[in-house]
């Protein structure tokens, strides 16, 4: 027993830094520029914090107003077009640090006041956490490069730019662990078992929808699904246990390019049936999988990968 | 695979994090947990405990016939829900209840919270023009819960009402 556990730890602590070509780093800032600037409520504004939340949580008068600064309509007009500077600086690979600074106060800013409207919401967090773990990498390869040419935080190397990108990935499988996690110790361990009753999440998804829209649906995940776990709940078990196994083995995904390709896949299959039977949409946390772990641009070589991590294109 | 430091010599404390695999993750991990949900951090609790009932907010006219919520104000029925949930628990902690202990009255303060709340700073440009077949708006809530021959059941209650009147 003890042995099997050494051996499955053995085959599950693997972390493979991957050294990605130049040209898929620039796809995979130039598509996550695309997800930073979706992920902005550019229309939502904001002229109190009625639960306050994160930074406005600290309750300092002039920290707050300047969050409050953020949910004001002109000022949002102004941002929306200006943020594509720092966009533009971040796809460059150029002066990382202060693009991704001010990409971080725009994101953190308008986050922190959706989220202090009272409702917390959860599908924007992992923009800014991965700009806060690029941001990390980058800071800690400036202050440690010590070679003479051109500045490291004026234009990263390679090599700083792969450190950047492996945070941000593991910053989403972080996320979806600890997504996992909450399940079980919330749950006191019983959530695959108490999954059935999912069904009526379920059906509060679907008056959730009509309520949003009126627009009535009369398919078979609105008529047929909730009473369909009810009668088969072992099913429904292991449907739901499945899901829950994929979001904890999410760390997985750091093993190598094949492992990324193959976890990616495997949460936009999870997130397209969340949608289908839930209406939860989570589009930023998709797209960030694709960037980061699926890496279209990078696709040959994940499948050329060897066990060791090589590729022979 | 190359070795990072060969091209930028600087990065040697990274190396000694790459000898631990997965240590950056198990800490960023523990970290979100802890946090819990103070923006951009999160340890996403949705879903993560649920029980036999679930609710939705909505919101109608005089007759309590339904509007298109998101035709109506730039929040979803998804986000009242949740405003309406922290105000109930607040209500709950001042009176050192659990919320399934909730008073009707409790709940009838927290939708009206809500109400008030999406139509100071939540309504859309046309909200009169979508709202203009009746004088009021009102918050219900709807209950769905399974009970304990497995048959699903839904109540409607009416929590809150304004008038709409210029």
């Amino acid at each position: 027993m003890r042995a099997k556990l050494e051996r499955l730890l053995k085959i599950a602590c693997v972390e493979r830094w991957i050294d990605h070509r130049g040209y898929e780093l620039l796809c995979m800032r130039f598509l996550f520029a695309l997800v930073i600037h979706d992920s902005v409520s550019w229309s939502r504004t904001f002229s109190a914090l009625p639960k306050p939340n994160g930074l406005a949580k600290l309750g300092w008068e002039p920290l707050n107003q300047a969050l409050l600064f953020f949910g004001h309509k002109e000022t949002l007009d102004v941002i929306r077009h200006a943020i594509w500077v720092p966009l533009a600086i971040y796809v460059a690979g150029i002066i990382p640090i202060p693009a991704i600074v001010s990409l971080l106060v725009v994101t953190v800013a308008t986050g922190t006041l959706e989220n202090s409207d009272g409702g917390i919401g959860h599908s924007y967090q992992i923009v800014s956490l991965i700009l806060l773990a690029q941001l990390g990498s980058h800071i800690l390869t400036t202050v440690g490069e010590r070679r003479t040419g051109p500045s490291p935080w004026l234009k990263p190397g390679l090599a700083a730019q792969n450190h950047a990108t492996h945070l941000a990935k593991v910053t989403i499988a972080a996320a979806y662990v600890v997504c996992g996690v909450s399940k079980l110790i919330k749950s006191d361990f019983l959530w695959v078992m108490n999954s059935p009753l999912l069904s009526v999440q379920m059906t509060k998804a679907n008056w959730r929808e009509y309520y949003n829209t009126l627009e009535l649906k009369d398919d078979f995940v609105t008529t047929r699904l909730p009473q369909l776990i009810v009668e088969y709940p072992n099913f429904a078990r292991l449907f739901f246990g499945a899901g829950l196994a994929l979001e904890l083995g999410t760390l997985l995904a750091l093993r190598g390019r094949r492992w990324a390709l193959a976890v990616g896949l495997s949460l936009v299959l999870f997130h397209s049936m969340l949608d289908w039977v839930m209406s939860l949409t989570f589009w930023t946390h998709m797209f960030c999988i694709v960037v980061f772990f699926v890496n279209v641009p990078g696709i040959r070589e994940s499948l050329r990968e060897g066990k060791d991590g090589t590729t022979d294109l | 695979m190359t070795t990072p430091e060969a091209d930028n010599p600087g990065v040697s404390r990274w190396n000694r994090l790459r000898r631990t695999p997965l240590a950056l993750l198990a800490a960023m991990v523990m970290a979100l947990y802890l946090i819990g949900d103070q923006y951009p951090f999160s340890n996403y609790p949705m879903y993560a405990n649920f029980g036999e009932q679930a609710l939705v907010f909505f919101l109608s006219d005089g007759e309590g016939e339904p509007y298109a919520m998101k035709r109506v104000f730039n929040k979803s029925a998804s986000d009242a829900k949740k405003i309406y949930k922290s105000y109930l628990e607040d209500a709950c902690m001042a009176a050192d209840l659990e919320e399934n202990e909730a008073t009707l009255e409790m709940k009838r303060a927290a939708g009206g919270k809500v109400l008030t709340q999406l139509l100071t700073e939540h309504k859309r440009k046309d909200f009169a023009e979508e709202t203009s077949r009746s004088p009021v708006l009102q918050a219900r809530l709807r209950r769905v819960w399974l009970d304990e021959s497995d048959a699903f059941h839904d109540e409607v209650i009416l929590l809150a009402e304004e008038s709409l009147a210029p």
